[in-house]
């Protein structure tokens, strides 16, 4: 897939839309996915996928090639869902305030998990999805980075431009707080059951 | 007493607060030992321990997910391109 997707983008540089147009076809899904998870806003999240393959475009000839072309279009849109956080000032809330572990959101709807097992797997994702959303985007998206997309710790750090201890303890608190909320989910199931 | 005990089989919040680096076998040395100690004797921290791990496998679950395909998204950027294209 990373050679069919060098080739399209080496054709795209010679001014072959039709070659990036296969590019953008490769790697909507993921640029999307990867977009729904770190903005908050659905509404942002096709305009975002949009300027991220538009900038990758205006910029194909910064691709040196040295990482797969999936990892440059996704460090693009990283920057994307910065910059727009930035600039709607979401999240504004302090979490450095807060004592222990758990940060300060709102406790997830303690909807107790349904007795089918595959139904039981996408309920648990889309809680975990909309969780994750509810995470001040400080904490979310290096969670995201790490967990959701595999990213190292320090590819995270790089992309997001903080040290890796910084990224680290950002990772863990948000794991803590998912833990946590998880495990509330799960026991309102128990206790529906009992 | 308490600091020996501690030296030995560490705290429910160290524990808590290395769990990450443990679960990604970065806890090395001797903090590495305690906190290893620490869980194989605490069924508290088992559980805990036990969840952090499943949420993290909800996590790469829900990286597997991707959006449905949408064809028009391609035409989308595509017409941007075009316009971009064309002089002023």
């Amino acid at each position: 897939m990373s050679e069919e997707e060098s080739r399209l983008l080496a054709r795209a540089r010679e001014g072959d839309v039709e070659a990036f147009a296969d590019f953008v076809r490769l790697l909507e899904r993921r640029v999307r996915g990867l977009l729904a998870r770190l903005l908050d806003d659905d509404r942002d999240v096709d305009e975002a996928a949009q300027d991220t393959f538009v900038q990758a475009w205006r910029h194909l000839d910064r691709y040196r090639g040295d990482a797969a072309p999936f990892t440059w279009i996704y460090r693009i849109a990283v920057n994307e869902a910065l910059q727009r956080t930035r600039r709607k000032r979401l999240d504004t809330r302090s979490l450095d305030a807060v004592p222990g572990l758990e940060l300060e959101i709102e406790p997830g709807t303690p909807a107790p998990p349904p007795a089918d097992l595959e139904a039981e797997s996408r309920e648990l994702l889309a809680f975990v999805a909309d969780r994750i959303r509810a995470l001040p985007f400080d904490y979310r998206a290096p969670l995201v980075l790490r967990d959701v997309e595999g990213w190292t710790n320090e590819e995270v750090a790089d992309a997001l431009g903080v040290s890796v201890p910084a990224a680290k303890s950002r990772i863990h608190r948000a794991r803590m707080q998912l833990r946590h909320e998880l495990e509330l989910w799960r026991r309102g199931g128990e206790q529906e059951d009992h | 007493v308490r600091r020996l005990l501690f030296a030995l089989n560490g705290s429910h919040g160290e524990t808590a607060r290395h769990m990450s680096a443990f679960a990604e076998g970065e806890l090395g040395g001797y903090r590495g030992w305690r906190v290893s100690r620490h869980l194989a004797r605490c069924h508290k921290c088992q559980a805990l321990y036990r969840s952090f791990l499943a949420t993290l496998a909800s996590m790469r679950e829900l990286g597997r997910l991707d959006p449905p395909p949408d064809e028009e998204f391609v035409a989308r950027v595509t017409e941007r391109l075009t316009e971009r294209r064309e002089p002023p």
